[in-house]
């Protein structure tokens, strides 16, 4: 196969991975537990669940909310950048240099 | 003597217990219909593990977290084990395999997420399920699952 079909080859693996991500779960919780989040790892949020105490203060569970997610959303896309860079990595040719642009 | 003997033999015994709790495997089964019928007989419940093993970074970091843990070869006894891999290098499964278990995720795992824990009964009916992982090591809701049915 020549360098261009495998570059198609490589952008295909690359949307088919994208497409994979949607169906990776990632779970984040709060330190007590008492709010729980799941993303998908292309950081789709897909469940919240509140404790009934969290629901008392509306600021608290403000504030659980930017900490938990944000934590989600790191992991989420940690995970989807290092997938997509392997896939990468894997159809490029090895040009000197070249793996440091997947680091 | 008889202490500095006791004292020598110690890690001797704490190793051979470790190695037996250890050796405590659960075999996994590929095939839903033999899981059925070996749960009838054995009057247990099934445990599925959707897993993709060389894609799914929770998935693997489950594998380490929880499977191949003690705890969990325990937990495990009071469970027919069902392992249906969906690989993104399709040639890790044979054919037949790899149409196994499409028709498994597409029955039993329909919104298609990685991973996913389910239980079912002896005749194929879903009593529960958890999908998702942390990557942190906390797998209570995981041992949960397993727990509420065993």
């Amino acid at each position: 196969m020549g360098m261009i079909g495998k570059l198609k080859e490589t952008q295909q693996k690359v949307e088919d991975t994208k497409k994979r991500m949607d169906t990776v779960l990632i779970d984040e919780k709060s330190h007590d537990g008492l709010l729980e989040v799941t993303l998908t790892a292309n950081r789709e949020i897909k469940k919240i669940s509140i404790a009934d105490s969290l629901m008392q203060d509306k600021e608290q569970l403000e504030d659980y909310l930017i900490l938990t997610l944000n934590k989600a959303i790191k992991n989420a896309t940690a995970v989807n950048e290092t997938e997509l860079a392997a896939v990468a990595k894997e159809g490029m040719p090895n040009i000197p240099g070249m793996d440091s642009l997947f680091k | 003597m008889k202490k500095l003997l006791f004292l020598l033999v110690l890690p001797c015994l704490v190793s051979a217990q470790n190695t037996i709790a250890s050796s405590i495997q659960n075999e996994w089964h590929y095939n839903l219909e033999t899981a059925k019928e070996l749960a009838d007989k054995q009057e247990k419940n099934i445990l599925v593990y959707f897993t993709g093993s060389d894609w799914c970074p929770p998935c693997k970091m489950l594998k380490k977290d929880f499977f191949d843990t003690t705890e969990f070869n325990e937990a495990a006894q009071n469970y027919i084990l069902v392992y249906i891999d969906m690989p993104r290098k399709r040639d890790l499964l044979s054919p037949e395999q790899l149409i196994q278990n499409k028709e498994i995720v597409a029955s039993h795992n329909r919104k298609g997420v990685f991973p996913l824990l389910k239980v079912l009964n002896s005749k194929g009916e879903s009593l529960g399920e958890y999908s998702g992982y942390a990557m942190n090591g906390d797998v209570r809701h995981h041992f949960r699952l397993l727990n509420k049915f065993d």
